[in-house]
């Protein structure tokens, strides 16, 4: 079978073997979405090329420690998270709370209702425009769910909270936008 | 080298681009084995078995204190009594434990099936966790405490406080509404039962006698009158001495 037909979880276990042509797959699969992540979430699009690089590095380093049975984008999300996040306290271009008080209170499940999910074009484009004024802890989330189309268990994966975390995450942040975005984009939106 | 400048989304040439900048610098790369993972994960789990078991120890000795300082038995019928009782727990201890809690927190919170539960949720079960293991770890405090007159580990530096209206002793002698009994400095008390409404227990030559109340010199004009059935005190410091 060729390479490019197989799971990534089944690349990843070739890589494990020391399989870089594997590895080379999976790198071209995941780029565009990581470079895509980056871009957004650190608002620096030169550092944001050298950090997805640093991301596929450390992926192939500990690549043994990825565990084949569970999903290889939520392993290689959580590495880039990591690696982000690391890079935004490094420079101190942006507060982080040591303490999200958003994961310590049981939340009832915030999944919204497929009217207000829809991740269309229009919607994206809004998001793409507003995001530069939030804060990383929102941003990230709209990122992952809107212009990577994640989805919600996925990005509790990535970023170790409760799934009704990233639902009151993502409903705060689109309030968050709406306040940030002026009233005819927001028109154009809905 | 990090790479020039990337158009958004990136064409084929790029792209290649990218992918072999990956590759040049995985080459030079060694991946790590499987061992240093296992490894990794023995010191992990050592390290977090660790942390529990100090945390309990932690929480069954502030068990202990509380009963050796006598704050444990004070009944909670009026304010009073609830601001000894609060008085009396031994903080540093409940401190330490809250920082301890917060440790195996943050580093459990590492594994899959903690962190899909809101930290509070995580917190509470260790808490309760630890409370349950600790009372039942005192009971082993007790008897380490009663062999050896001492603690595993006596923390000179912890000073329960004893609430002023506490006072602990074996009995002398004992009549209807009174007790008279020996602290374990040998200073004698007596103690008259005023308040009408408890019944005065029967009260035995040589067994350990708890009694709350405001004391004058030698005198103890007390509220409530209870025997000890306890092991702290039944075969341990006042019957050694």
């Amino acid at each position: 079978m060729n390479n490019s037909e197989i799971s990534d979880e089944a690349l990843a276990q070739k890589a494990q073997k020391g399989d870089k042509e594997a590895f080379g797959v999976l790198v071209r699969r995941y780029q565009e979405a990581l470079l895509r992540y980056a871009r957004r979430f650190l608002r620096d699009i030169e550092k944001a090329h050298e950090l997805v690089q640093e991301v596929f590095i450390k992926a192939w380093i500990n690549i043994v420690s990825f565990d084949t049975n569970r999903k290889f984008s939520s392993w290689l999300y959580r590495i880039a998270h990591n690696v982000f996040i690391d890079s935004i306290r490094a420079s101190r271009s942006e507060p982080l709370p040591l303490f999200d008080t958003d994961t310590f209170f049981p939340h009832p499940i915030a999944k919204d209702g497929a009217d207000v999910v829809v991740r269309d074009k229009e919607t994206k484009k809004m998001i793409e425009s507003g995001l530069n004024s939030l804060n990383a802890k929102y941003r990230e989330v709209l990122i992952l769910y809107y212009l990577n189309e994640l989805e919600y268990q996925e990005i509790a994966d990535i970023l170790r909270i409760p799934v009704a975390t990233v639902g009151v995450r993502l409903r705060r942040a689109r309030m968050a936008l709406r306040d940030a975005l002026p009233p005819d984009a927001l028109a154009y939106a809905s | 080298m990090p790479l020039p400048m990337l158009p958004e989304p990136l064409d084929n040439k790029h792209s290649t681009d990218f992918v072999d900048h990956v590759m040049a610098r995985i080459e030079k790369e060694q991946q790590k084995s499987r061992w240093y993972f296992v490894l990794r994960s023995i010191l992990a789990i050592t390290t977090l078995s660790l942390c529990i078991l100090v945390l309990i120890y932690v929480v069954a000795l502030g068990f202990f204190l509380y009963r050796v300082m006598g704050g444990w038995y004070i009944p909670m019928r009026g304010w009073r009594e609830l601001l000894d009782f609060l008085i009396a727990a031994p903080w540093l201890i409940v401190f330490v434990a809250g920082v301890l809690s917060t440790i195996v927190l943050s580093r459990m919170r590492r594994y899959a099936i903690v962190f899909r539960f809101p930290v509070l949720f995580g917190l509470g079960l260790i808490v309760v966790g630890a409370a349950i293991g600790g009372y039942f770890t005192e009971r082993g405090l007790t008897k380490i405490r009663l062999a050896h007159d001492t603690l595993p580990y006596e923390a000179k530096w912890i000073k329960p406080y004893t609430p002023a209206r506490v006072h602990i002793g074996t009995v002398v002698r004992s009549g209807e509404r009174f007790v008279e009994a020996e602290t374990l400095e040998g200073e004698i008390w007596y103690a008259e039962l005023v308040n009408e409404s408890e019944q005065m227990p029967i009260l035995l030559r040589g067994e350990t006698v708890w009694v709350y109340g405001e004391k004058d010199k030698n005198y103890i004009r007390a509220t409530y009158i209870r025997s000890i059935e306890d092991d702290i005190y039944w075969d341990g410091i006042h019957d050694k001495k």
